[in-house]
């Protein structure tokens, strides 16, 4: 603590640094704050469902939307539906027992 | 351009959020007395009041993008009005409730020779305030408060505000024989 108030560096040199430096944060922060706006913008956009560009769809035309679409398409060829139970209605088994 | 308005709203409000964390952060050292090496207290406070004008800029640009967008249905009542909004009351109210305490602690800036140092802190310390109900107004309204990168946007400024409060309380139980000394100076 007291080496803060009487240092080697003379006064007028360690305040003139200081100004220094708060000039330099602030124009960081300046250019850190208009960069994170325009990233954000970019992000914000990109999340949007309503948005034609998709980042993680192949075809950049398509709405968010129609990566499930492709899911469900790719669960068909591999045939993810033929084990579901049947909504028919009753079994034809016990007609062939009577 | 198409809806430019609403992601630059969206977006200024996000950077407005991380600064106002960032002025946070920066009151607390000051506040606490935080010794940084080859930072003087002056520097600290110079950025300190930098990062504040700049939060005011972003706000600023979130308030006219809201107003100027056909889709959030934003006017001036309801950005006076907390509640008078239709979409999302309660989370808006609180972001109205925000920007009302962030002016009184900026008007009191302006007056600070005027109200005195005791005043001056007491309005100031509204300024957490002002940073819960724009966490929970960002949260609660913003439409993209479940995308990832807001997560880890919300979750580092809620922890490092944490630990800074923390910090400054542990310091004030640790010397609480300074207080009496610095409050006959003020």
């Amino acid at each position: 603590m007291r080496g803060r108030l009487n240092g080697d560096v003379p006064e007028r040199t360690r305040v003139e640094a200081g100004r220094k430096r708060a000039q330099a944060a602030k124009r960081t922060v300046a250019l850190t704050a208009a960069t994170g706006f325009a990233v954000a913008i970019a992000l914000v956009r990109a999340g949007h469902p309503a948005t034609a560009t998709s980042p993680s769809s192949s075809s950049g035309s398509r709405p968010a939307s129609s990566s499930s679409s492709e899911e469900r398409e790719r669960e068909g060829t591999l045939g993810g539906g033929s084990i579901a139970p049947s909504s028919r209605g009753p079994a034809p088994v016990a007609t062939a027992t009577s | 351009m198409n809806g430019f308005d609403w992601y630059a709203a969206r977006a200024a409000g996000v950077v407005a959020y991380a600064l106002l964390t960032s002025g946070v952060l920066l009151g607390v050292l000051l506040a606490g007395r935080a010794r940084l090496p080859r930072w003087p207290s002056f520097a600290v406070t110079d950025v300190h009041r930098f990062v504040s004008l700049l939060t005011g800029v972003f706000i600023a640009l979130h308030v006219y993008a809201l107003l100027l967008d056909r889709y959030a249905h934003v006017s001036v009542v309801t950005l006076v009005v907390p509640g008078a909004s239709s979409y999302r009351p309660f989370w808006l109210a609180l972001g109205t409730i925000a920007l009302e305490l962030l002016a009184a602690v900026a008007l009191s800036n302006l007056l600070r020779k005027r109200l005195g140092h005791v005043r001056w802190r007491r309005v100031h310390y509204l300024t957490f305030g002002v940073w819960i109900a724009a966490t929970a107004h960002g949260i609660g309204a913003g439409t993209d408060a479940t995308a990832g990168w807001l997560r880890v946007l919300y979750l580092v400024s809620i922890g490092s505000v944490a630990l800074a409060l923390t910090w400054r309380v542990g310091r004030d139980a640790v010397t609480p024989a300074r207080a009496p000394a610095r409050r006959g100076r003020d």
